[in-house]
């Protein structure tokens, strides 16, 4: 059987390791810790690996007009060294959370935790009606699709989303352009969660410079997973633990 | 910042430097970038309309791309290992995936760094036995997946170019792994399955012209890779969603590099900046119903290879005459940098070329694969042959770009056979020739170590 992301043998290995929150989730105000999953693993040592790849942590709070999510992502390299990124998004109170400025800095960590000289750097930016604007050592300005979004925001708007598809462009870690995405829906079916059967919608998202996305959400819920034939996101309270923000 | 202003600004910036007239001639910084597994033609510059490459592109249009230009030998380890010594595979001993560098050949981390430039390498290596840190200053070392480690090569390479201020020179080299997740797809999809979304139906590239060839193959490729194919059982709609995928891996490493591109236009000194961007090796891509690599057909052994010197350099400029070979980048970059290459270094300095300067130029390019596969290229011809196999492959590539009728067996063809094969074996006799061993010389498949 061949791994895509949409087959049920696939998803149902992801999903099994995926508790979803024991409280009634709500979306203007949460916080989501996901683990990082490479979904492919050849050998015992690379499965071993999977469980500490790295994460994605998402906190969100409502602004007068918007909200304002945070984000703390680590990704750890088969040299155990670390590539962290810190964000700071403002969102639209739209169907794309679509955001409206941010801050963005990344760093690396060597295997002994300690930071890598000459990796720090720091970004900002801004979507204004008409253009994307990103600010570093200098200012690039370029105009702007009328949908836009990120793939952080996209785990704010997945929870809202009615059954209709979406297109946009991405703005992958805010900073890499990915013009023509779409995200369609794709049905319901249950699974076994770690916590016992869930009944979840799903969602595809295709475009250029990605490999074809599956969104999992629970009803009612957060997204639960979301991945692609090679790396994922699953929901693990674990995931991150001591990180501050 | 657009590419136009890029350009304003760095002529203004170079005319400034000249009009100061310092009496020394400050070494360019140096920054090679490279892709695993990236075919020449995935890109949009070279003419493919089914995939997005902006940030190639923008390379294409700022330098010089040659269009034959050559792995060494078209696996990772043997081609990077050719890349950083300036010698064929067969004289570094690492004529497959995973074996060791020889020790007693300097790579070009070390060879540069004796001679006044800084080091830095963020992204894979994969020169087994030759650690990188004893080469580079590491900033993130990157194997495995693409899509987990180009983002950390890309921001790596962001935050170093915005944020170096020695006053040596630097010479930055960005491993990107993308797009040879294509690897795990294709692994993946041994079993083929109906196409899963169908909305990209009217989406998936057509197959290549030559998707069907000539069945008179070395037997020794054969039992490498077509018997191991994970495309045995492929049909139309599985061939055509493989294409499909992997221009979506190039689009991922195109939007890292375009991160890239965008620092060394903030770093300031970026008409002072050599660019130069190549793969080790293509991708199958359906031609001969090939995927993956190591094997010498043009889609595995074929590499893009792009060189930028604004102001320096001509732009715009797209090769399609000049043989080149991964052997050229290290007189190159020491050209580059005004020191003379290692000693037996065995490709030629590019800067002639790329100058319009070059009165005369080789002849013939050879590559390797598989410990015993060769092959020569000439303008007019390529001979594919591997030791002690019956069958040798001819093409002539003025009729049949495209490798699609053998004519080695052809009688009218037997001086050329012969004209190409004393070459090669001119080549092969001035060479240093690395002992390998009965087990490596056994061993099938010379990409069994990938990763």
């Amino acid at each position: 059987m061949a791994d895509e992301p949409l087959w049920p043998e696939f998803a149902a290995a992801a999903l099994a390791q995926v508790r979803p929150p024991a409280t009634p989730f709500d979306p203007q105000r949460y916080e989501l810790r996901y683990r990082l999953w490479p979904t492919k693993a050849r050998n015992a040592q690379q499965a071993a690996r999977r469980a500490s790849a790295g994460y994605l942590l998402l906190r969100r709070e409502p602004l007068a007009d918007g909200a304002r999510l945070q984000v703390r992502q680590a990704a750890v390299q088969f040299s155990r060294e670390t590539c962290h990124v810190a964000a700071s998004l403002e969102l639209a109170n739209d169907a794309l959370a679509t955001p409206r400025r941010w801050e963005v800095e990344s760093w690396m960590t060597a295997a002994d935790g300690r930071e890598t000289p000459l990796t720090r750097a720091s970004e900002s930016g801004e979507l204004t009606a008409d253009a994307w604007i990103r600010r570093a050592a200098g200012e690039r300005r370029q105009p702007r699709a009328a949908q836009v979004t990120c793939g952080w925001s996209l785990f704010d708007a997945l929870p809202r989303l009615t059954a209709a598809e979406l297109r946009f462009d991405l703005l992958d870690e805010l900073a890499l352009l990915k013009p023509g995405h779409r995200l369609s829906p794709r049905g319901a079916a249950t699974f076994k969660l770690a916590s016992g059967p869930g009944a979840l919608t799903w969602w595809e998202q295709l475009g250029p410079g990605l490999l074809p996305y599956s969104w999992w959400r629970a009803a009612e819920g957060p997204v639960l997973a979301a991945f692609s034939l090679a790396r994922g996101f699953l929901l693990d309270p674990r995931a991150g633990e001591g990180v501050t923000w | 910042m657009k590419r136009r202003t890029f350009l304003a600004t760095t002529a203004a910036a170079s005319c400034l430097r000249r009009s100061t007239a310092q009496p020394q001639v400050r070494r360019p910084n140096l920054l090679f970038i490279h892709a695993d597994q990236l075919h020449v033609d995935a890109i949009a510059a070279h003419g493919d309309r089914l995939v997005r490459t902006p940030n190639l592109d923008r390379l294409v249009a700022a330098g010089t791309s040659f269009q034959r230009s050559y792995s060494a030998n078209p696996v990772c380890c043997p081609a990077r290992s050719a890349w950083y010594t300036g010698r064929c595979s067969s004289e570094t001993g690492v004529v497959q995936n995973g074996l060791p560098l020889r020790r007693d050949v300097p790579d070009l981390g070390q060879w540069l760094g004796a001679r006044g430039y800084r080091g830095y390498y963020a992204g894979k290596w994969h020169l087994p036995a030759r650690p990188l840190k004893d080469s580079f200053t590491v900033l993130q070392e990157g194997t495995g997946l693409g899509e987990q480690c180009d983002p950390a090569t890309s921001r790596c390479a962001a935050a170093f170019l915005r944020s170096y201020r020695e006053p040596e020179p630097w010479f930055l080299n960005l491993g990107f792994v993308q797009p040879h997740d294509i690897c795990h797809w294709n692994s993946s999809h041994a079993e083929p399955v109906p196409l899963p979304y169908p909305s990209l139906a009217g989406e998936l590239p057509p197959l290549p012209a030559n998707f069907e060839y000539d069945r008179r193959e070395p037997e020794t490729f054969i039992r490498s890779k077509r018997r191991r194919s994970h495309s045995l059982l492929w049909q139309e709609p599985h061939w055509r969603y493989y294409l499909w995928s992997y221009r979506r891996q190039v689009e991922m490493v195109d939007a890292e590099l375009g991160r890239v591109l965008d620092a060394v236009e903030d770093h300031g000194d970026a008409a002072n900046t050599v660019i130069v961007f190549s793969a080790d090796h293509g991708e199958g891509l359906a031609h001969h119903q090939t995927i993956l690599k190591s094997f010498l057909y043009d889609e595995a052994v074929r590499v893009p290879l792009v060189v930028c010197w604004p102001d320096e350099l001509p732009a715009g400029v797209q090769d399609r005459e000049h043989l080149v070979s991964g052997l050229d980048l290290v007189p190159t970059f020491c050209a580059l940098a005004g020191v003379p290459a290692p000693p037996n270094a065995r490709g030629r300095n590019l800067l002639p070329l790329l100058r319009g300067q070059a009165r005369e130029w080789r002849e013939f390019v050879v590559s390797e694969s598989a410990v015993t596969g060769r092959m020569v290229r000439t303008p007019e011809y390529k001979l594919i042959q591997y030791e002690g196999d019956a069958t040798a492959q001819l093409f002539d590539l003025r009729s049949d770009p495209g490798e699609t009728r053998n004519l080695a067996a052809e009688a009218a063809q037997a001086s050329v056979l012969r004209d190409l094969r004393g070459r090669l074996a001119e080549w092969t006799g001035t060479l240093e020739i690395a002992p390998v061993g009965e087990r490596v010389r056994r061993r099938d498949d010379p990409d069994a170590a990938d990763e």
